[in-house]
């Protein structure tokens, strides 16, 4: 791909994300979303290759029939209400068709199936787009129209969402496969803090964008997409291996690493809405979580695995490779527990 | 007045001389045997001072010295209770314990811990006159661990077999189960009544008095070996014949009774612990006695014996009769103890060889041990002018013109019965006939220390029944009128056990059961109580213990249940959410399946 | 072990005296004339005899006398024959009493039912009649 065309795609990447944060206006915020989908699509082809073909068309249906169904939402809510603007929407059906549209842009359980294969069928800097960047442009639509969010929809979604994060993950050693599935469980944390409380799930977005980063961005520096291959990362760069454990403490939310962060204020949050059963039941199933991240750092960090002799002086030589971001990123993924008391300036 | 506490306090503090010599030279050298023995005769001796005042005034006493200390209300004293019971057991005990010491010392000659031995049997016949003389439940109960204590030590005397250790720690838990009672019942009184001591406890008046007098009687059934904690006393048999001679006969196995003895003030109006008493009385004669028809092992058949007798004595205190029943051991001690030394004898002279099967003919090469286990035996029976007859005819005598649980009386007549035929039994296999043992033993009886010992005690089992009956004062009032056929009933069962044992002897000579029947395997196995109580119980206790603790809790529900489960349904869930195969139209058409549901749902239910 | 108790299992209980709670009869039942026993020895003299609480029975002036005279011919346990044998009878004599006592007590029990049976059948209508001699006792 040609660099200037790179960053045509790009800055419309950009935009379309940009149009639908900034636009008050549904037919707009629509454009947006399918400036940002249709764009995207090349980008998942960078490496032009069958599997990546697949997963780009899968993930163009799945946009594509989400768009179809919000623009569906947005005219249902157009007869009802007689206006484009985004505020609260007062019929309960497309109040839940655009609800749904954005879940299934965002990938939450039962919408989550196309998350895994798209994210497994393409690079690693694509995947690190796709489930950070691709979920800006939803979120900010859910978090607008959060009001008339009905609770009755949202939690089931986020529930199943939450369980298939846990679920799903458990079973890979593909670290692509992996991280949609954290996506996926991250996305029902959001989605059950959204009705009761949209800012915490800015925090949280904030935070999961930040780990996600973060550890997208150790595994292009390591270009490891497995297990096996990130085991090897001891005698490559020794420092990475003790930082990826931290990172995925962080991702299955241990204190007192930034995840916790989230997951305590969600928890208190529900909990302050009288709810018991519905905290307990997401903190225990995010173990699943913690345990596949455990095993990733368990076969990364905690273990040195065997390995030819010739592979040990690797660690001497010296990485080309820039890594500007990576440090903010991991200090800001790790370490952001003691800010939250600041929390207030999302409001 | 005085010569009475003081030959007493004398002949009881002699005894302890030989234990505090042990830390001198002497408990190093040959002579500590002799020592011991010697000791023991004059303990004796002067113990008859007291006994001869005893008998001619009826004098009873309580030495009370040295208050030991006070709790709240409750005072305790070392007290020593001088009345009809300790004075009588006191020289029968010294005098049994004295044969038995000498005969020790040939028994136990070739033993390279002969002292220790010695002082054990002296530690215990210590123990049993604390507890025989003590005067408050605190004493009696040192009394009473303590020849517990010594029982285990000298039943497990071998302890390098493992046989011997198995029956003394049988022994042992046997007679923890018992003091469990005796515990209860001290605690009672502690409780209710406020006293350990035995004039105070029988002077305070209680409405309800089963819950301690079952406690003791739970006691008397461990240590007396009564039904259904019996099995320890023929497993004692495993220690050395002086210590079942002198322990599981006369003296240690009395205890219980006496204990019983002791408290019969508080029975006498107690009629359901009276019949409780009686017919654990004749359940255990009766049961042991069956037991005792067909085993092979000659001490085994004796043991069993004493057991069978214990259970007379209990009878006998069912009846209300705790006078006859102190008569009962008095001459029992003589007898058994004597029975047992004759047993010693020939089985040191076989080398060892303890199976009735492997004697015979013993009259010939043993003669003095011979005239004596017959007069014994005969004595055990109950034999007109014997030492048994005096106190074994009078029991069953009063049992039988009384007029209480027949079923038991009956169960006790048929007892007696077979006490003759297990002493045939013994006679006719041990003694008569031809001898099956090997050929090649040097057998010898001519050691005076056999002789002597042996001796003395078939004076006793001849004369002390006579002797005892004339001297004491009338306890009771004799039951002297019954018909003829009654005052003839325990002769004639007896003599009817004898002729129909003999017979039987003899039959087996000739003829032989093709296989044993059910009711032979039942006497020969012990009615099957240690099968089902030492091995079913235990086995069906471990069993359950393991299936709760091991098979319920840990393997499932500490393991199949919670993590195993746990494991298997999230390993289930986990590859059912994660096996998508790609197929995007089942993608779609799970979309709108939900879709459609969400929306219907949202629609309808609000 | 006797009939009493073959008879106490076998047959009906309620015609059986019971020897603990004996008599149940006033005890000049039938013996206008009967006069009360006479107890011999005194309450002091068994004190001083030290008797125990089952030998305070009318024999006990004899059991007195043959204390007396063992302790008077102490070393000899044979002698006192004569006061063994006397004390010895009495309370044979004493046994015999009691079981007349107990056969009076068992004959008049049952009588008593005897005639509450006939009271009864008077009672429902069926007149005295002819009856025969032992229900008529």
């Amino acid at each position: 791909m040609k660099p200037y065309i790179l960053v045509i795609i790009m800055t419309t990447v950009m935009s379309g994300t940009m149009i639908v944060l900034t636009s008050s206006h549904w037919l707009l915020t629509w454009i947006g979303f399918e400036m940002n989908m249709l764009a995207i699509i090349p980008i998942l082809m960078k490496n032009y290759n069958p599997r990546a073909m697949e997963a780009s068309t899968k993930y163009f249906l799945t946009q594509a029939t989400a768009s179809m169904l919000l623009m569906m939402g947005i005219i249902i809510n157009l007869m009802f209400s007689g206006q484009w603007t985004i505020s609260k929407i007062p019929n309960p059906i497309a109040s839940g068709l655009i609800t749904i549209a954005l879940a299934m842009k965002l990938g939450m359980a039962p919408f989550h199936f196309w998350v895994p294969e798209v994210t497994q069928g393409i690079s690693l800097p694509s995947g690190m787009i796709l489930l950070t960047w691709q979920k800006i442009a939803p979120l900010s639509v859910l978090y607008q129209i959060s009001p008339s969010i009905n609770p009755k929809l949202m939690i089931p979604m986020a529930i199943a969402s939450v369980l298939v994060g846990g679920w799903g993950g458990l079973n890979q050693t593909q670290l692509r496969k992996i991280l949609a599935y954290s996506s996926i469980a991250h996305m029902g944390w959001m989605a059950v803090i959204l009705a009761y409380n949209p800012t915490l799930m800015l925090l949280n977005f904030t935070i999961y964008i930040m780990m996600t980063l973060s550890t997208f961005m150790l595994f292009i520096h390591n270009s490891s997409t497995t297990m096996s291959s990130l085991s090897q990362t001891w005698n490559k760069l020794p420092l990475v291996t003790s930082l990826i454990l931290m990172l995925m403490l962080s991702l299955g939310g241990l204190p007192p690493l930034s995840g916790f962060t989230p997951k305590w204020m969600i928890i208190q949050e529900l909990t302050k809405n009288d709810m018991i059963i519905l905290p307990t039941f997401m903190a225990i199933t995010a173990l699943l979580n913690l345990y596949f991240y455990m095993r990733l750092s368990y076969t990364t960090t905690l273990t040195m695995f065997p390995s030819a002799n010739n592979m040990k002086m690797k660690w001497q030589f010296e990485s080309t490779k820039k890594i500007i971001l990576l440090p903010p990123l991991i200090i800001t993924s790790t370490m952001l527990l003691p800010m939250t008391p600041m929390m207030s300036i999302l409001e | 007045m005085n010569l009475f506490t003081s030959s007493i306090i004398t002949s009881l503090s002699m005894l302890t001389f030989p234990v505090i010599l042990t830390s001198t030279s002497i408990y190093k050298s040959k002579l500590y045997p002799q020592y011991v023995k010697t000791t023991i005769s004059y303990a004796f001796m002067i113990s008859m001072i007291p006994t001869t005042m005893f008998i001619y005034s009826g004098k009873e006493m309580i030495i009370s010295n040295w208050h030991w200390m006070t709790i709240q209300t409750m005072k305790l004293t070392l007290s020593f209770k001088l009345d009809y019971f300790s004075m009588i057991f006191m020289p029968v005990a010294l005098f049994v314990t004295w044969s038995i010491m000498e005969f020790s010392m040939w028994y136990m000659h070739s033993d390279p811990y002969i002292n220790r031995f010695f002082k054990y049997l002296l530690m215990f016949l210590i123990t049993m006159m604390i507890l025989v003389t003590a005067n408050n439940l605190f004493q009696l109960f040192i009394g009473w661990e303590g020849v517990g204590i010594m029982s285990f030590l000298l039943i497990g005397w071998w302890h390098g077999r493992t046989d011997a250790n198995t029956a003394a720690l049988q022994a042992v838990l046997y007679n923890r189960i018992g003091d469990v009672g005796f515990i209860m019942a001290m605690a009672w009184f502690l409780i209710n009544l406020n006293t350990w001591e035995f004039q105070q406890i029988f002077i305070t008046h209680h409405d309800n008095l089963n819950m301690p007098l079952m406690g003791l009687l739970l006691a008397a059934t461990g240590k007396s070996a009564q039904f259904g904690l019996h099995p320890w006393l023929p497993s004692a048999m495993e220690g050395p014949t002086p210590v079942s001679a002198l322990l599981h006969s006369s003296t240690m196995v009395v205890a219980g009774v006496f204990l019983l003895i002791r408290f019969h003030p508080l029975m006498e109006y107690n009629t359901t612990v009276q019949t409780t008493t009686l017919c654990l009385g004749a359940i255990t004669t009766l049961f042991t006695a069956i037991c005792a028809l067909t085993q092979n092992d000659i001490k085994k058949i004796i043991a069993f014996s004493t057991s069978s007798q214990l259970g007379l004595m209990i009878v006998t205190i069912g009846i209300n009769q705790p006078y006859l029943a102190f008569l009962h051991i008095c001459t029992h001690a003589f007898f058994k103890a004597m029975l047992f030394m004759c047993s010693g004898s020939i089985i040191h002279n076989l080398n060892d060889e303890q199976d009735i099967r492997k004697m015979g003919g013993l009259y010939k090469v043993l003669p003095f041990t011979t005239t004596s286990l017959i007069a014994g035996s005969l004595a055990l029976t109950g034999m007109p002018f014997l030492t048994g007859f005096y106190s074994k005819d009078l029991i069953i005598e009063t049992a039988n013109t009384s007029y209480t649980n027949a079923w038991a009386l009956l169960m006790t007549l048929v007892a007696t019965s077979m006490t003759a035929a297990y002493s045939t039994r013994i006679l006719f296999f041990a003694l008569l006939g031809q001898p099956r043992f090997n050929p090649m033993i040097t057998t010898n009886e001519n050691n005076p220390h056999l002789i002597n010992s042996i001796k003395r005690l078939l004076l006793g089992s001849i004369f002390a029944g006579y002797l005892i009956s004339q001297n004491i004062t009338p306890t009771t009032i004799p039951q002297m009128t019954m018909p003829y056929y009654l005052k003839l009933t325990a002769l004639s069962v007896t003599l009817l056990g004898f002729i129909l044992a003999l017979e039987l002897n003899l039959t087996s000579q000739s003829l032989k059961l093709k296989y044993p029947s059910n009711l032979f395997k039942f006497s020969n196995l012990l009615g099957y109580f240690p099968i089902i109580i030492h091995r079913y119980v235990p086995k069906m206790n471990l069993s359950a213990s393991q299936n709760l603790a091991s098979t319920l809790l840990d393997t499932i529900w500490l393991e199949s249940a919670l993590p195993k489960s746990i494991s298997y349904f999230h390993m289930k869930s986990s590859t059912t959410i994660s096996n998508q195969k790609g197929l995007i139209k089942l993608y779609f058409l799970s979309f709108m399946i939900t879709l459609i549901l969400a929306l219907t749902m949202i629609n309808f239910h609000e | 072990m006797g009939a009493h108790l073959a008879r106490r299992y076998v047959s009906d209980q309620s015609g059986e005296p019971d020897p603990q709670r004996m008599p149940t009869f006033p005890p000049d039942y039938g013996f206008p004339g009967r006069k009360e026993r006479e107890m011999v020895a005194t309450q002091q003299q068994m004190n001083d005899a030290q008797l125990l609480l089952q030998q305070r029975d009318y024999c006990a002036h004899y059991l007195i006398r043959l204390l007396k005279c063992k302790r008077d011919s102490f070393p000899n346990f044979l002698a006192c024959r004569h006061e063994q044998h006397d004390w010895e009878y009495c309370e044979h004599l004493d046994y015999v009493m009691r079981m007349k006592e107990f056969e009076r007590e068992r004959r008049l029990l049952q009588r008593k039912k005897r005639r509450e049976q006939r009271e009864a059948d008077v009672a429902r209508g069926q007149g005295p009649g002819e009856v025969a001699p032992k229900v008529a006792l």
